[in-house]
C-alpha cells in the first residue's frame, strides 16, 4: 500500500512537472505566432539564415560553407522571398 | 545560490522582478549539477545535456528532480529570452533539441511511473516542400505535451509515409506543406493510404501557412491544425478517436 501510495505520488509529481514544461512550450509557440508575422522565423539571433532551401534574403559571404546572413528587412513580406523547393546545398 | 557561472550570466536576460524572484529562487535551491543541465539546454548543448542527464540518472538523482531543477528551469530561461527577442525560432528550437536528448532517459522512468506517451506520431513536410520550421515547432509542441513523435523531414514522398508508416505504427499522421504548389501532395499521400489499404489504420492531419479547414476537408484530411497548440488539441481528439473506432 505504501509503495503504491508513493508511485501515486510520485506520478502526480512528474505529471505537474510535465505540465509546467508543456506551459512554457505553449507560450513559446504563441509568441513564435506573433513574432512570425514580421520576422523570418528562419532568422537566427545572429541574422544568419537557417533555412535548408534557396531565399532572396540570403548573402553569402567569403565561405559558402558559413550560413548565410539575412539581409531582408523585418519590414517587408519575407515569405515571398522564399523558393522553399529549391534546395540551398544544391546551389 | 548560483554555483554555475554561465547559468548566472544567463539569468540575467531575466529582468521581469516577479520571473526573477520565481526563477531565481527555483535555481538557486539546486544543485551544480542540476544548474550544468540548465545551462546546457539553454546553449541547445543536446550532447551534454544527454551526457549529464544519463549521468545524473545514474548517480541516484531522481527524474523528478532533473525535470525540475534541470530542464524545467533551463526551458524557463529559454522561454524568457524568447519573449524577450533575446534568442529566436531557430535557438530556441536547438533548445527543445536539448531537452529532448534528456528526455530519452526519462521516459523509462515515466513509463514505469505510470506516465505512458500520448500516442506517436510520424511528422514530416510533404513531397517537393523544403520548409521545415512550421512542422519542428509542432513536434516539440507534441513532444512537450507528451507524444512520441518521429520526425521524417522534408520533402517526405507518399511511399515514405507509408513505409515510415510500417516501421512505427503510429496513430496518427501530421502532414506539413507551405507552398501552394505543394499542398496538393497532402491530398496525394491521403490518396496513397487508401490505395495501399492503410486509411483506417491510422488517422491524417495536416498544416501549415497556406492550409484551411476547407482545404483539410476537401482532402479528405481527419484533422487540421491551424497553430502548433491546435496541432496537439486536434492530436489527442484523434487518438481518442481512433482507439474508439478499433475497439
Amino acid at each position: 500500500m505504501t509503495n503504491d501510495n508513493s508511485i501515486s505520488k510520485n506520478k502526480k509529481k512528474l505529471e505537474k512537472s510535465l505540465t509546467l514544461i508543456y506551459e512554457i512550450f505553449k507560450d513559446i509557440s504563441f509568441n513564435a505566432d506573433e513574432i512570425s508575422k514580421y520576422r523570418c522565423p528562419y532568422k537566427n539571433a545572429k541574422n544568419q539564415c537557417t533555412a535548408n532551401f534557396q531565399c532572396r534574403n540570403q548573402y553569402f559571404q567569403n565561405d559558402k560553407l558559413e550560413e548565410p546572413i539575412c539581409v531582408g528587412s523585418d519590414k517587408l513580406n519575407y515569405r515571398s522571398a522564399w523558393h522553399v523547393d529549391q534546395p540551398i546545398k544544391n546551389d | 545560490m548560483f554555483e554555475h557561472e554561465g547559468l548566472l550570466k544567463e539569468f540575467q536576460w531575466v529582468t521581469k522582478e516577479s520571473e526573477k524572484k520565481h526563477i531565481g529562487e527555483s535555481i538557486a535551491k539546486t544543485s551544480l549539477a542540476m544548474q550544468e543541465i540548465s545551462f546546457a539546454l539553454i546553449q541547445g548543448d543536446n550532447e551534454s545535456v544527454d551526457k549529464l542527464t544519463k549521468e545524473n540518472l545514474e548517480n541516484g538523482i531522481s527524474a523528478n528532480e532533473i525535470l525540475d531543477n534541470g530542464l524545467l528551469n533551463g526551458m524557463s530561461i529559454v522561454g524568457v529570452k524568447f519573449r524577450d527577442n533575446i534568442i529566436f525560432v531557430p535557438e530556441v528550437l536547438i533548445s527543445a533539441r536539448a531537452m529532448k536528448a534528456g528526455m530519452v532517459h526519462l521516459e523509462p522512468i515515466l513509463s514505469a511511473s505510470g506516465i505512458e506517451p500520448l500516442g506517436t506520431v510520424l511528422m514530416g513536410t510533404v513531397k517537393g516542400d523544403l520548409h521545415d520550421i512550421g512542422k519542428n515547432l509542432c513536434i516539440m509542441m507534441l513532444r512537450g505535451a507528451g507524444f512520441t513523435v518521429h520526425d521524417l523531414g522534408v520533402d517526405t514522398s507518399p511511399e515514405a509515409f507509408e513505409d515510415a508508416f510500417g516501421e512505427h505504427g503510429p496513430d496518427i499522421i501530421g502532414m506539413s506543406a507551405l507552398l501552394t504548389t505543394t499542398m496538393p501532395n497532402m491530398g496525394r499521400t491521403i490518396q496513397h493510404f487508401e490505395d495501399v489499404g492503410l486509411r483506417e489504420e491510422v488517422r491524417l492531419m495536416v498544416g501549415g501557412a497556406p492550409v484551411t479547414q476547407e482545404f483539410a476537408d476537401e482532402m479528405g484530411a481527419d484533422a487540421y491544425g491551424e497553430s502548433a497548440v491546435d496541432a496537439v488539441d486536434k492530436a489527442k481528439e484523434q487518438v481518442a478517436l481512433l482507439k474508439d473506432l478499433k475497439s
